[in-house]
């Protein structure tokens, strides 16, 4: 690319908005997430932790100087998760969705590693899962499992862009905001001290030289293309050249000078 | 001089070679004085090393940004294609990490070794170092005049770099690693103007550190403790 | 490890014909101007051979040539005329320019200075090689260019001209490399004195008295003469070597350091002592000491030769040898 293009939000990208003010910890989104994703068994039997993202809790709820926090992945819109997937598994998808194609899924772990808010957990079959903002569901233009169980309605689902007014329509107010033009999980809040609890406990500082392998790869001496190695020969040939075209004039002179002295 | 002291030289130097020598220590972050400009808007980036998680959310969102999330390598760096890479400061106090990328030097050498002008200064935006591709032959000075190893070969063979978004910041907004950083490490705008979220951020950091001011570029990337 | 910026295959051959031409115009030129009689002839073809190659070869390290012809000459000329002439005229005394711009304007005048000083010969072989059918209709324009070619070749300002042009063509092929920022190796100074620029001084101006040499094998003054200054030229050669050497050793980047150690006994060290110092220096200066005792034909043509490839072997080492600096 030689010239830089901007590249727009795209049109279909949709997003949730999460209103800590009047999330009150129920849990059912997390109810209404394992219903829909398949581990509904984990329900019946309390296998799970709702405030621990695993292979198969795809959203918790966490509680922060008392302040109910639902956690799940932040479909950001940089998406370093899916530029480090080697396998192409992990893709940002048209409805702004990040998701991770689990039959592609080689389970390397650099997905997790990258992640700014360490979402991607390994399952039983060392595999990486993660929310994949029910994207199944919003093709048939329902809204995701977690937002429709919410019951106090602190889980709002539409377009970004509509998604990001009502945010700023919020700030406005005075309330507090993140994740507007980052990523597709818009965060609205008024108790910052809890908030900054939870951005600094979940996204934490990682290991620079992990990532760097992470993101690097060895450069080997890149082989010459032909005409490189035509630059040398040839030059080796014009030199060699221009000697013996010199050597052939003095001796044509020398042989003059001789044949007009006898 | 006859020849025989004239030939002296050469084997005193040779000798001089077998002494053995100290290893100069180098350091490459080197503390900084933040200058404001004369006149007109002076931007600058500014990337905390306390703040940052060392995610890589900015090298995704350049890649996301400027290049369309092509996932081809960047083989002058062996990095994805992005303008911003992490890298280890092997020769200084300590080993330390940090994103280097293009400078946006007040005296770039890439500006003026290039032959044809392709690489300038748009003074009207703040100072920014960019490449008129148009004017680009492709001799590859620029990218070997630069100290910071900030510019790449792309696949038609002419340099990238890190253009601090320019299209994103005519429009008033700010560059793709500033803006999709999680955490808020990065700041970027005019230091000429001292209520500009960077000129206070600079204000009120611990340290200021730029990299290898000795080479006499005049960089506006500013690494800050805070 | 070393650089991949510059193909040092396509780089080192065009700045080892760049300095031949170079310093081969100088030389020349002073020979010229003190009334000596050379085989100018086929002097010139050479140097017009080397400079068209020199100019092929470094089109050939670019990614976008046809834009070279289009837009590029052009703006070389633009630039400096930006970053040259008008800083002076607006009172800042800092000359910032870029010598590759300033490169391609010397190679481009060059190429006129060489083609016109050849220009009587060629228009010359034209007419006896050609058929007379396509000379005839020919003539009145090789007769013009005969008139003009003649009428500078016979001004004492034409040949200040080319030995002016001569030295900047070499110095440029210095100054390019030594102006990259990127590799600390390139950019040693010989305490205060850009360093590969003064190398390659001294060594062009060996290798352009080498080949005057080569032409000139049967005409023992000639070759005594040349002889005297190519010895004088690379001892000037190896003791700026080993110095430049010994101040990247010094220096205190880090890549400077492993360039030239990878030089003197790493990797590249079994092609700088053989080829560099053992073909390009150590034989010529033996072949010149023979020859005070004994004079050999064969033997001053085999050294002369050995010192133009010593030459190549130089450039090419030192462009493949740059190692971009680490952080």
């Amino acid at each position: 690319m030689s010239e830089t293009k901007p590249v727009a939000w795209p049109r279909r990208d949709y997003g949730v908005l999460v209103d800590l003010d009047k999330c009150n910890g129920c849990g059912k989104c997390v109810e209404a997430c394992k219903l829909r994703n398949g581990t509904s068994y984990e329900l019946r039997y309390k296998t799970f932790s709702p405030t621990e993202l695993t292979g198969t809790t795809w959203l918790s709820v966490r509680k922060y100087s008392g302040v109910s926090t639902p956690y799940r992945c932040f479909h950001c819109y940089s998406a370093v998760c899916a530029l480090v997937c080697p396998v192409n598994a992990h893709i940002v998808t048209d409805y702004g969705a990040v998701i991770i194609q689990t039959d592609k899924c080689i389970g390397c772990g650099r997905c997790a590693e990258v992640c700014c808010y360490g979402t991607p957990r390994q399952g039983f079959d060392r595999r990486y899962k993660k929310c994949d903002l029910c994207i199944d569901r919003i093709a048939k233009g329902s809204p995701p499992a977690c937002v429709e169980a919410c019951p106090t309605g602190a889980l709002k689902f539409g377009p970004v862009a509509e998604i990001y007014r009502q945010a700023k329509e919020e700030e406005a107010r005075g309330r507090k905001t993140y994740g507007v033009e980052l990523t597709h999980w818009v965060y609205v809040y008024s108790n910052e001290e809890a908030f900054r609890e939870f951005l600094d406990d979940v996204a934490r500082r990682k290991d620079p030289e992990k990532i760097r392998k992470i993101f690097s790869f060895p450069v080997e001496r890149a082989t010459y293309p032909p005409v490189s190695y035509l630059g040398i020969e040839g030059a080796a040939v014009a030199t060699a050249l221009i000697a013996f075209f010199g050597w052939r004039q003095s001796r044509i002179e020398e042989k003059k000078r001789a044949g007009s002295h006898e | 001089m006859n020849r025989r002291e004239f030939l002296k030289i050469p084997i005193a130097a040779a000798l001089l070679g077998l002494v053995p020598i100290g290893e100069a220590k180098q350091i490459k972050l080197q503390p900084a004085e933040v200058k404001t400009g004369r006149s007109g808007r002076k931007f600058a980036l500014l990337w905390s090393a306390t703040k940052c998680i060392f995610c890589g959310a900015c090298v995704a969102a350049c890649n996301a940004v400027n290049y369309n999330r092509d996932k081809t390598p960047n083989l002058t760096w062996g990095w994805p294609q992005a303008n911003t890479r992490l890298v280890e400061v092997k020769h200084g106090e300590a080993p330390r990490y940090i994103f280097t990328q293009c400078q946006h030097c007040e005296e770039p050498p890439c500006v003026y070794n290039c032959p044809t002008g392709a690489s300038y200064i748009d003074k009207e935006l703040g100072g920014l170092v960019l490449v008129d591709y148009n004017l680009c032959v492709g001799c590859k000075y620029c990218i070997s005049s630069c100290p910071y190893e900030a510019r790449w070969v792309n696949g038609e063979g002419t340099p990238s770099k890190c253009t601090w978004c320019v299209q994103r910041v005519k429009e008033g907004k700010l560059p793709a690693c500033v803006a999709f950083c999680p955490v808020g490490a990065r700041d970027f705008g005019d230091i000429n103007d001292p209520d500009s979220s960077i000129a206070k951020r600079l204000r009120e950091a611990k340290a200021v550190y730029v990299l290898m001011p000795e080479k006499n570029t005049k960089p506006r990337f500013y690494i800050v403790e805070e | 490890m070393f650089q991949e910026y510059w193909e040092a295959f396509l780089i080192g051959p065009f700045l080892f014909f760049a300095g031949l031409v170079g310093m081969g115009m100088v030389v020349m030129s002073i020979i010229k101007l003190r009334g000596g009689h050379l085989r100018y002839e086929p002097l010139l073809y050479v140097l017009l051979a080397s400079i068209i190659l020199a100019l092929l070869l470094v089109m050939a390290d670019l990614t976008r040539p046809p834009t070279v012809m289009m837009v590029a000459m052009l703006n070389s000329f633009l630039t400096l005329r930006y970053n040259l002439f008008l800083p002076i005229l607006q009172g800042e005394f800092v000359l910032r320019f870029s010598w590759m711009a300033l490169g391609i304007v010397m190679l481009i005048l060059a190429l006129l200075a060489v083609a016109i000083w050849a220009l009587p010969y060629i228009t010359q072989r034209i007419r006896t090689l050609l058929p007379p059918a396509i000379v005839k209709p020919l003539e009145p324009l090789l007769a013009i260019l005969d008139k003009l070619a003649l009428w500078v070749l016979s001004k004492k300002w034409f040949y200040y001209a080319a030995i002016f042009i001569g030295v900047m063509v070499t110095l440029y092929s210095g100054f390019l490399i030594s102006e990259a920022k990127a590799v600390p190796f390139w950019n040693t100074t010989l305490w205060g004195i850009p360093g590969i620029p003064t190398i390659w001084i001294f060594s062009a101006t060996a290798g352009a008295l080498a080949l005057i040499r080569i032409y000139h094998l049967d005409r023992e003054h000639v070759v005594h003469l040349t002889e005297k200054y190519g010895v004088s030229a690379e001892i000037g050669e190896v003791a700026a070597i080993f110095l430049f050497l010994y101040n990247a050793l010094n220096s205190a980047s880090l890549a400077a350091r492993e360039s030239a150690e990878a030089i003197l006994w790493g990797v590249l060290a079994p092609i700088f002592w053989v080829f560099v110092i053992g073909l390009g220096i150590a034989v010529p200066l033996l072949a010149a000491a023979i020859s005070r005792i004994k004079h050999s034909t064969k033997l001053t043509y085999a050294a002369s030769v050995s010192g133009l490839f010593g030459a190549l072997a130089l450039r090419t080492l030192v462009v493949y040898a740059g190692i971009p600096e680490p952080l």
